[in-house]
Formats: C-alpha cells, sequence, structure tokens
C-alpha cells in the first residue's frame, strides 16, 4: 500500500527519466532507461517498448526506479517502487504496490 | 575479452553515475544508482564499492547474476548519449571493509569530486557507510544503444574469455 502523498507525487514530477528493471529470460537483470509519462488518477506509469530488447521473465517481478539529478549534491537521487508491468501494444504500464524511499531521504 | 566498439568504452569510461542491478530474494531486479570506480578495458572486469550492510552485498552473494546500467543522467552537455547495458556475475570482496576499496577511490573521485570531503558526513549521516564491500563484476555480455536510439535493435556482445 502505497501512501501517495504530495511530496511523493512532487518527486515523480521532478524526476527525469526512469530505469525499469525485470529479470530476463536467462536470469540476468534487465534494466532500461525510458522516458514515461505518470497517470495521477490511476497512479501508474507509462513508457514506450523500445525496439528488439529482451523480453521479461516476469511481469510480476518488476522495479521501477525513479531517477533525478541533483545539481547542488551532484549526485544522482532515487525513488524506487516495486510493481508489476502490462503491455498494451508500444506501451509498458508499471503499476507500483509499494516504494521505498532511500535511507538519505528518511534521515533529511 | 573481446574488443568492445569504440562508442562502448565512451559510455563506461565518461559516466557519472550507472544503475547497479542485483536481485532480492524476491527474485525482483533492483536498479539503483552507483559510481563506477574502476574497469579494465583488457579483462573487461567493473568494479563498485558498497557499504557492507546494504541489502546490495547480500543479494549479489545469493544471487551473482547482475547488470549496470551507463545512460546520460543530465549531469552535463559533455555525457555521452549512448546507453549501454553490462550484465554478467559478481562477487563480493569483503576481505578490508575499512580500506580495501580506497584502492579504487580514484575512479569515484574523478566522477563526483566532492566525494573526497562528502564521506565524513556521509558516515555520520548513515553509519556504516565507509565499511565497504567491493563488488567486482566480470562481464558475460554487452547490449548497447548508440546514442540512446531505442527505435534501433541493441548492438550486443557475447563475452568470450580467451
Amino acid at each position: 500500500m502505497i501512501d501517495w502523498t504530495e511530496d511523493l507525487l512532487a518527486q515523480i514530477a521532478a524526476a527525469s527519466r526512469v530505469a525499469l528493471s525485470y529479470p530476463g529470460l536467462d536470469g540476468y537483470p534487465v534494466v532500461l532507461p525510458l522516458p514515461f509519462t505518470f497517470d495521477r488518477d490511476n497512479r501508474c506509469f507509462s513508457m514506450p517498448i523500445p525496439h528488439q530488447t529482451p523480453s521479461p521473465a516476469s511481469e510480476e517481478q518488476v522495479s521501477l526506479t525513479l531517477l533525478y539529478y541533483d545539481e547542488q549534491r551532484k549526485a544522482e537521487r532515487y525513488v524506487l517502487f516495486y510493481g508489476h508491468l502490462t503491455e498494451t501494444g508500444n506501451e509498458w504500464t508499471f503499476t507500483p504496490s509499494q516504494v521505498v524511499l532511500p535511507q538519505w531521504r528518511s534521515r533529511a | 575479452m573481446n574488443q568492445l566498439p569504440d562508442w562502448m568504452y565512451h559510455a563506461i569510461e565518461e559516466s557519472f553515475t550507472c544503475q547497479f542491478a542485483s536481485t532480492t530474494a524476491r527474485a525482483i531486479p533492483v536498479a539503483l544508482p552507483v559510481f563506477l570506480h574502476y574497469f579494465d578495458p583488457d579483462a573487461g572486469t567493473l568494479i563498485i564499492s558498497s557499504p557492507v550492510r546494504m541489502k546490495r552485498v547480500e543479494n549479489v552473494r545469493q544471487r551473482p547474476k547482475v547488470a549496470i546500467l551507463f545512460s546520460p543522467v543530465g549531469a552535463g552537455p559533455d555525457e555521452p548519449k549512448h546507453v549501454l547495458l553490462v550484465q554478467g556475475l559478481a562477487e563480493v570482496d569483503d576481505t578490508n571493509l575499512e580500506s580495501g576499496w580506497k584502492r579504487y577511490f580514484a575512479g569515484w573521485a574523478r566522477r563526483q569530486p566532492s566525494a573526497r570531503q562528502s564521506l565524513a558526513r556521509m558516515e555520520q549521516a548513515i553509519p556504516g557507510y565507509t565499511q565497504r564491500a567491493l563488488i567486482r563484476v566480470r562481464p558475460s555480455r554487452f547490449l548497447g544503444w548508440p546514442d540512446g536510439n531505442f527505435q534501433q535493435a541493441p548492438e550486443v556482445v557475447e563475452v568470450t574469455n580467451d
């Protein structure tokens, strides 16, 4: 269960891209950097499916790392979501079920 | 190791952060940003370090198939536009948590010069931050998209160690 606070929604709005991670058929992780749109009403992310990417071995064992560059700290920040993936035409839809905020945020 | 296309070396060497993906106990790959410490272009080995108490370290011990993603992060106009996914087998070296990783710190500091000053602050904020295991990745495969063009099929280099 995710608490969709305004702070979390603001972080999603500030993110420049996501890294989608899923298990490949040979057991190696597949990670792809993708542009995204976020549907505030349905709380899900949509991403274009790249041409000829390795297929997911599972659409349930998926995570999404929201990434943004922190100019002040010269570092990359993230918010991690677990969830599941569905494929619709040329798009993936990722529906989050759990969010993990990094330790540095919870201590800020 | 096989010779890689020049642009793949460029994507690795000129990267700012990269995303290191390990697999959790629930079999979910998780990619989080890290600074690459070292890349050996002859053997292909990539080295990062990680606070030993992070789940990432245990993930790698239990499930050594990992991936590292290199792609632009928005740090500036000079960073390569290429996207490169390296899949490989990783091993944890926790023989010297105090200072083993410092042998490779130059590669981290080249990417993030402020790290030299911020380590003490990070240790205060996150106790154990400087007790770091090394993670060495031996690549099995490189999948790359020159200029980040996902409309093309990826260039794939399967690694053969002669």
